[in-house]
């Protein structure tokens, strides 16, 4: 009973971190049909600069804002120059140069920081007593922190001009083209919001386990498992999804081996491509 | 005002428009005639720089729209209702409104009004203005789609088959906004199959087949002597 | 769902501009990717101090890319720093070494195919390098076939020189079963009797947890309870919270990055405060230290290396070694961290085989049977060669065994506590060459 408690908070605070990384990947695919390789070395990204802007200040949250601001505007840039002219050709070429883009900003990241691992310390200390653990607080701010950004690109989104155009677009490009809508100006833009979403993510990850070149792999995989369970490019699946996998993790791993822990998440991603393949949370087309 | 001179069109490697040339001029309503398959959607597409332009050449007011890439029509002044309408089925009515009127220099008072004009014409949009676009009925959506259009304030619509598959109740109401955006002095381009709203709405009318214009003459003319008509459209 | 870009016959001509772009960009990726990632060669200036000689060609193979990057740059360093060494003091044999690297993107297939192209194209004469023990698993039966002799510089998993071991392939230092031994009397007498054991799922971590099960209770101590974490787990945290009970210390199995995960989570759910926390000196490296700050203060760990200046480390030998690797290091880390035993291991690998060699007059890989008589038993003296301390690779299954050091973290800083001579890590072999 304790452990299904504790399981439960590890796998929501998981989740909804895992849900903000998710959002930007599922966003750039609704409206580009990118699948983006390098989004989990965004978020790398993101956290290297939150650890070096944190080193020097010492404030955490100039550090996640401005590391979200220079990811965003390094997202529109490799947007603009390396996606942007390959829109109209065939995909594999987009995955492979997002592939490309992912090696060389791991390899960046290497030059750059060196093999050290990086420290992010928590904004928020102190801890409460939760049966036999000190739960930190910083995890739960964390899992608010996620919901409040995530309920701001809802926002965004749903009331917003520009969360307009960018629905707009990903419903039917050509025809938002034809309503005046710079199309190519939106592409960069959601590029830009979902490689800030990353690289906050990485910033609010970061003192859970510190900052590595490799951190982002293992949330690539995730969060392109999330995308496919949630429904390719819809988001609100995606965010539920994130919830349904991570806490589905936490609970496999009171119950099963580790090494059968990591399978859960692919058993439902298989099974949802098999009997759901428009998504878990999405009713299947009749 | 819009000029098509000599217009080659291609989809891949099929040769679909061979050398149209077709002239709009300001506030001018203009028929499009042609059977199934002639390339009059492709026309419009091509004004829209959605189909390969392969030869000949396009101006709206004097511009070449070589140049313009297809968001910055609506800009000039060029607004699309196409033939299968695409509607944002996800947005809202009222969303899919703003995606005309969320453009840059309308002041909060103009969209106002441009919206309670475009209710005025279309009533019931204005009731389902909170329901997804994809939950209209099929003349509840052309209604939408041309109200898109009109919020763009554009100086021609290119109205794309308005009427195909209405009742006959709302084939009267298209044909009335025809008429009454033909008052306002907004310019349409009106690709139709249905010959007797053609020849009540338009002032010109282009007649084409096989992905060429084979005959033009005013309205007057062609209802004075529907033979043409038969001859070219089999009705 | 609208129709898609490529669909749409215009969409081609759309993007009028950026063709350039995109293939300027492709060719800038792969130029980057190619530069660390391909063949780097030893620069020319060797040749003029050389004259004639022929260099030695040597085989590296090291994950510069991928999961095992950070540590491959590491273990690079000792390498080239005894590369250098050597090269400045004329070399071996009066002819010069040339490295030529392989990145194996930390994956097994394209090590086995690295090893393949070193031994086959490149025609090494001998290789050197590791890292990734499933890597090194996967390579070691190309060498095997190739008749090259490997030194292996860095990997862990015991079975490498027990059930998979092979007649040209040596590890020159310690392994977990040795570190088992050396410890688990010191974790029992002064840290505690019960034990629970948490480390990383797969073939080291569980080949290691099975060592120090065996010898906590040969100690007269206990274990009772085991916690796998799978291997890149970014937050440890669900797996770390069944850790409860009645028990005095939790000894840890990790490395790299996981060791920070891992460390991090016991730290902040208050696992740390409730139990003493001990482990595989992995655990406490030095390019983790600044991450984990105050979260591993007090942890206890074996290491066969360890950046400090206390006796018996006090020599010349490791003074040298130390300073030169720290310049070395900042290089490549702006962070400068203090060498640790990827460094070590490496520069020390190089140095047995410019000792083996020298030993057999070594001329090329014709030679590589000389080679392997003259390393199998090969005993060496703590000296600017081996900072670490005095080692033999035992002729039986080419594994070496050297002093082990017990250490504790004080003020972010290792802190040596108790010093285990070689001859108290000793493990009976359990090779059969084939
Ligand atoms: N996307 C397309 N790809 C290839 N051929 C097309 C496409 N759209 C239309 N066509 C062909 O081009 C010709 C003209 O079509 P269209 O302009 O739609 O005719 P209309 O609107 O006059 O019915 C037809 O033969 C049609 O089959
Ligand atoms: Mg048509």
């Amino acid at each position: 009973m304790d452990q299904i408690l504790i399981q439960t908070l590890h796998g929501l605070v998981n989740g909804m971190v895992l849900a903000m990384v998710a959002s930007g990947l599922t966003l750039i695919f609704g409206i580009m049909d990118i699948v983006n390789f390098a989004h989990g070395d965004l978020l790398m990204l993101g956290a290297f600069v939150g650890a070096s802007i944190v080193g020097v200040t010492g404030n955490y949250w100039l550090a996640l804002v401005v590391a979200a601001l220079v990811i965003a505007i390094l997202g529109a840039l490799l947007q603009a120059t390396t996606l942007r002219p390959l829109i109209g050709r065939d995909p594999l070429t987009t995955i492979l140069a997002t592939f490309g883009v992912s090696l060389v900003i791991q390899k960046y990241a290497l030059w750059q920081w060196g093999p050290s691992v990086r420290q992010i310390s928590e904004p928020v200390r102190g801890n409460f007593t939760l049966f036999h653990l000190q739960y930190p607080w910083y995890r739960i701010a964390t899992a608010i922190l996620a919901g409040l950004i995530i309920a701001g690109l809802w926002l965004f989104l749903k009331y917003g001009k520009y969360g307009i155009w960018i629905r707009a677009t990903t419903q039917d490009r050509v025809m938002a083209q034809a309503m005046g809508i710079p199309v190519p100006l939106v592409y960069t833009a959601v590029f830009a919001i979902g490689s800030a979403m990353a690289a906050a993510s990485g910033v609010l990850f970061g003192p859970f386990a510190g900052v590595t070149q490799t951190m982002g792999f293992d949330f690539t995989l995730r969060a392109f498992i999330v995308v496919v369970v949630g429904g390719m490019g819809n988001l609100g699946g995606s965010i539920l999804a994130s919830i349904f996998v991570s806490l589905l993790e936490s609970y496999a791993a009171i119950v099963v081996s580790p090494a059968q822990a990591v399978i859960v998440s692919f058993v439902v991603l298989v099974l949802t491509m098999l009997f759901r393949p428009t998504g878990l949370f999405v009713p299947t087309p009749k | 005002m819009l000029i098509l001179e000599n217009v080659d069109a291609h989809y891949g490697k099929s040769h679909v428009l061979h050398g149209v040339s077709i002239e709009v001029r300001a506030g001018e309503v203009v028929g499009l005639l042609g059977r199934n398959g002639v390339g009059k959607t492709t026309t419009l597409k091509a004004i829209m720089g959605m189909a390969r332009r392969t030869g000949g050449r396009i101006t709206f007011e004097g511009r070449d729209l070589q140049g313009v890439p297809p968001h910055g029509l609506a800009g000039l002044g060029i607004a699309w209702v196409p033939e299968e309408r695409r509607i944002f089925r996800l947005l809202t009515v009222l969303e899919n409104l703003r995606t005309g009127l969320d453009r840059p220099g309308v002041t909060q008072a103009r969209r106002d009004g441009l919206l309670e004009k475009v209710y005025a014409y279309f009533p019931i949009l204005k009731e389902r203005r909170n329901q997804a676009g994809g939950t209209l009925s099929g003349g509840e959506q052309q209604m939408l789609a041309i109200a898109r259009a009109m919020v763009l304030e554009p100086k021609i619509i290119l109205l794309d088959e308005p009427t195909e598959g209405l009742m006959p109740r709302m084939v009267a109401q298209i044909q009335e906004i025809v008429h009454a955006l033909h008052r306002d002095g907004v310019a349409i381009l009106l690709v139709e199959q249905n010959v007797p709203l053609t020849l009540d709405a338009a002032g010109r009318v282009y007649i084409m087949e096989k992905g060429a214009v084979q005959h033009h003459a005013s309205a007057a003319e062609l209802r004075a002597d529907q033979r043409v008509i038969h001859d070219y459209l089999g009705v | 769902m609208a129709e898609r870009w490529h669909d749409e016959a215009w969409a081609k001509d759309m993007w009028w501009s950026g063709k350039t772009t995109r293939r300027k960009f492709l060719a800038l990726t792969s130029t980057a990717a190619g530069a660390l990632g391909a063949t780097m060669l030893v620069p020319a200036p060797w040749r003029e101090v050389f004259g004639q000689a022929k260099p030695y060609k040597i085989g590296v193979l090291q994950p510069l890319s991928g999961t095992g990057a950070a540590g491959g740059k590491t273990a690079l360093v000792g390498t080239q720093m005894a590369v250098d060494r050597i090269n400045h003091g004329g070399g071996i044999n009066g002819r010069p070494i040339e490295l030529v690297v392989a990145d194996y993107e930390s994956k097994p297939d394209v090590g086995r195919r690295k090893a393949e192209k070193l031994v086959l194209e490149d025609k090494v004469d001998v290789a050197e390098g590791g890292y990734l023990s499933n890597v090194c698993l996967a390579c070691m039966p190309v060498f095997e076939e190739n008749k090259t002799v490997w030194m292996i510089g860095v990997c862990l998993d015991t079975t490498i020189t027990t059930t998979k071991c092979s007649r040209y392939v040596f590890r020159p230092f310690d392994y977990a079963p040795a570190q088992a031994v050396g410890f688990s009397p010191y974790l029992v007498s002064k840290l505690g009797k019960k034990w629970h054991v948490a480390f990383l799922d797969y073939a080291w971590g569980q080949s290691t947890r099975d060592a120090y099960i065996e010898q906590i209770k040969k100690n007269g101590g206990d274990v009772v309870g085991t916690t796998g974490v799978p291997l890149g787990t970014a937050d440890m945290a669900p797996f770390v919270s069944k850790i409860s009970g009645s028990f005095d210390g939790l000894f840890g199995i990790f490395f790299g990055p996981n060791a920070v995960s891992f460390t991090s989570a016991i730290y902040d759910l208050g696992l740390t405060k409730k139990y003493k926390y001990a482990g595989d000196g992995a655990i406490a490296e030095s390019t983790h230290l600044p991450a984990l700050g105050q979260k591993i203060e007090g942890f206890v760990g074996i290491n066969r290396y360890i950046p400090v200046m206390d006796p018996p480390l006090n020599t010349p030998y490791h003074k040298k070694f130390f300073d030169q690797a720290v310049v070395e290091l900042k290089k490549i880390d702006p962070s400068g961290p203090l060498p640790d035993r990827y460094v070590q291991s490496n520069f020390e690998a190089m140095n047995f085989l410019k000792l083996g060699m020298q030993k057999s007059r070594f001329r090329g890989r014709e030679d590589t049977n000389n080679l392997i008589e003259a390393l199998e038993g090969m005993e060496v003296k703590e000296s600017d060669d081996f900072p670490q301390g005095d080692k033999a690779i035992r002729k039986e299954d080419h594994q070496a065994f050297l002093r082990e050091f017990i250490f504790t973290i004080q003020n972010n800083k290792h802190k040596l506590l108790e010093t285990i001579g070689k001859e108290k890590t000793l493990v009976p072999p359990a090779c059969k060459f084939a």
